[in-house]
């Protein structure tokens, strides 16, 4: 990627997106500016390609741009959006402003709340329907910021309603691939850019706090400890970068190149770093002791946010579930799987 | 991002490298074609000199040594092919093993020429098998504690010692020693030395100790006044600490810490293929199993492609080392667990694979360096300690 564009991003994100103005959002603060500040630099048409008026990056840059949201636990759908856009570009259809997420189905929807629109898969199709169109309950993790998805307004869906108020169905084309495998890779590289700072988090309180006369850590106990911590973010950020969400096509003129394979990576990288960020989170709350389960500690951001994305489709054991059914189903060693299906690079 | 000590850039194996795999797995195949997984699952103490000679003849030993030893002059990715071939199959290898891993290179990077030309080219024939003489009975993890001493002679070196845990010595027909040559154990990395040791030398005497399942493999050797000549030192006299050092970078770096249970994967894998189905917990476990290897082999192959640029990966090697060695651990459980309320009972091969891996696997994060060693390297890394 582009290093003016990352370098720009990161910029962006410590002037704008600090741990006090996500707070602020997650309680209920407007959104807007935040998002405004975001959106006029391009970040939301990301993969839109430049002649329709986007930045033109690959999908391959996902990476960056999640790890890089991901280390703020930037609060609102920005990478979702960007993938939407990237969508319904590709389908011809104009994007409504705002953020944008994105679907399958039922269930807990990351930055719903705080989504204009939710692009929708629903039998084989993407239906993009505005957030009045929906029923939702608040999320569990961030209330005022996501939401779960109940149900759709009566009437919508058949368009009965078009044309009728705000709440119609804005669009409607087709869906090749199942929401989740799109949106995997992009929560992995979320995932492990979040991860990698709870592992800041916790160096720097166990350089800080002192017990028993010294820096708690240099303590062997937690030394060990946060080792482990360490690795597990190393491990994350290796599977999230094979989230090959380069591989992961978006649209219609490439609905042939979508295979098994991209869906193997995309589950690969979000079941390790769900993994991961359970047992990362547990070590970074173990050395934090109280002052990480406190609410005016940054710690508390990362950990609803990896908490909320660990339970957002797909989750760990509906990713282990289709990757095993996939190993069943093939011939050869793990080695030969691992190989074809979860390549190095 | 801020700067991290390690990294782990994804790399591909090159296609020249890769075609190596199919030959390599052919003549595997073909090698343990009778041999039963519980059999394969020793692999790394599976002691076979035929095998080796075999694959010396094929020149799959010192794969990346310079063509002048015999040596192939490959890549590093050469090797990682032929490595992760050779152990996810279970080959035994145990007799050219260390040798080729650490010894060879060593020996290479440190040896005299006489010592190159003397033993690399035996080495990559599969007729050198070496052993590596580091603990002894009081010095474990504290390596640099070591009390065998070898002093100055007119001619060359007395030794006198003890070392133990030395996987091969029995059968092996060199070993590379650290020990004390200057000062006391107070005295800590000063004073230490690495000796080549021709293992016939008289006053050598070695006692192969029984593991856990009744295989022998690892030994106690006893110095008793063994007189070497002057060329037995590897390297500088007293820089045995930076040389060992070294040496066990080469020994955590490789695909070595994934694949100790991968025998016992593919036979439970192939036998759930044979009955047909699998429940929800299994295929999510097999899974788990898969994601979790793919992205190890990812951060191993990015080891490789650092070996390749002639950087040293010590720290990236010791984080996968811990994560490998807590996978190949984890895995005996898991299956246990996942065969409990299994439809079908395991087949024999499967149980005794299983009883045999579920017994050794503790050994899988004490060789080559503990797991709290480790976690402690990665401590320093990260600027604890």
């Amino acid at each position: 990627m582009d290093d003016a564009l990352i370098t720009g991003l990161q910029r962006l994100l410590a002037d704008r997106a600090t741990a006090d103005a996500v707070r602020a959002i997650e309680e209920g603060a407007d959104p807007l500016p935040l998002w405004q500040a975001a959106e006029s630099l391009g970040y939301a048409d990301a993969f839109v390609a430049e002649a329709q008026g986007g930045i033109g990056l690959p999908w391959s840059d996902a990476f960056a741009i999640g790890q890089a949201l991901g280390r703020v636990a930037f609060p609102l759908p920005l990478l979702e959006t960007a993938l939407a856009r990237a969508l319904l570009a590709d389908a011809g259809v104009a994007a409504p402003p705002g953020p944008i997420v994105v679907a399958e189905g039922f269930g807990p929807i990351p930055g719903l709340r705080v989504a204009g629109h939710l692009l929708w898969r629903d039998g084989g199709q993407w239906r993009l329907l505005p957030a009045r169109a929906l029923r939702l309950r608040p999320g569990d993790q961030r209330p005022l910021v996501s939401g779960a998805l109940e149900g759709v307004l009566e009437g919508v869906l058949e368009g009965v309603l078009e044309g009728v108020d705000a709440g119609a169905e804005r669009a409607r084309f087709a869906a090749p691939q199942p929401a989740d495998v799109l949106l995997a890779p992009l929560q992995a590289a979320e995932m492990a850019g979040s991860l990698a700072a709870v592992l800041e988090l916790t160096l720097a309180y166990a350089a800080d706090r002192r017990q028993f006369g010294r820096a708690i850590g240099s303590f062997q106990a937690l030394q060990q400890e946060i080792a482990v911590l360490a690795e597990q973010v190393a491990l994350a950020t290796m599977a999230a970068r094979l989230g090959r969400a380069d591989a992961v096509r978006v649209g219609r003129a490439d609905a042939a190149c979508v295979g098994r394979a991209d869906a193997a990576c995309a589950a690969s990288a979000k079941l390790v770093a769900a993994d991961a960020a359970a047992r990362a989170l547990a070590i970074a709350h173990a050395v934090h002791g109280a002052i990480g389960i406190t609410e005016e500690y940054a710690l508390g951001l990362h950990a609803r946010r990896l908490h909320e994305w660990r339970v957002a489709a797909p989750t760990a054991e509906t990713c282990a579930r289709r990757l095993g059914a996939t190993l069943l189903q093939g011939e050869g060693t793990l080695l030969d799987f691992v190989r074809a299906a979860l390549p190095s690079a | 991002m801020s700067a991290t000590p390690w990294t782990f850039e994804p790399a591909a194996i090159p296609a020249a490298d890769e075609a190596l795999r199919a030959p390599v797995r052919a003549f595997i195949a073909e090698a343990l074609r009778d041999m039963p997984p519980a059999q394969r699952a020793r692999s790394w103490i599976g002691f076979d000199a035929e095998f080796s000679r075999a694959l010396g003849r094929q020149g799959w030993i010192g794969l990346t040594l310079p063509p002048r030893y015999g040596g192939a002059g490959r890549s590093a990715f050469a090797r990682f092919v032929l490595t992760e071939e050779l152990l996810a199959a279970g080959a035994p290898v145990a007799a050219h093993w260390i040798a080729d891993r650490q010894s060879a290179p060593l020996i290479l990077r440190y040896g005299s020429e006489a010592q190159r030309q003397r033993c690399l080219p035996q080495i990559v024939r599969g007729e050198a098998f070496f052993c590596i003489g580091m603990s002894e009975p009081d010095t474990g993890s504290d390596l640099a504690g070591v009390r065998s001493r070898a002093v100055r002679t007119a001619d060359g070196w007395r030794l006198n010692g003890r070392k133990i845990w030395t996987s091969n010595a029995h059968r092996a027909h060199y070993m590379v020693a650290l020990v004390r040559t200057s000062g006391e154990p107070k005295d800590r990395h000063q004073g230490l030395s690495q000796l080549l040791i021709d293992l016939q030398r008289p006053g050598i005497q070695v006692r192969p100790i029984r593991d856990i399942t009744g295989d022998r493999h690892f030994c106690e050797v006893l110095f008793d006044n063994v007189e070497l000549d002057a060329d037995a030192l590897i390297g500088d006299e007293g820089a045995g600490w930076a040389q060992v050092t070294a040496e066990l970078a080469y020994e955590r770096s490789g695909p070595e810490r994934i694949y100790s249970s991968m025998v016992l994967v593919d036979t439970w894998l192939a036998e759930l293929r044979r009955h047909g189905r699998a429940d929800a917990h299994t295929e999510a476990l097999l899974g788990r199993i898969a994601a979790r290897t793919a992205a190890l082999r990812a951060m191993s192959v990015a080891i490789a492609a650092q070996l390749d640029r002639g950087e040293q990966p010590a720290l990236a090697a010791s984080f996968v080392k811990d994560l490998g060695t807590e996978l190949e651990q984890a895995l005996p459980g898991w299956i246990a667990q996942a065969l409990e309320t299994a439809p079908q009972p395991a087949s024999p091969a499967l149980q005794q694979t299983l009883a045999y891996l579920t017994l050794m696997a503790p050994s899988f994060s004490l060789r080559g360096g503990t797991r709290q060693i480790l976690r402690g390297i990665v401590a320093r890394g990260l600027g604890l300690r």
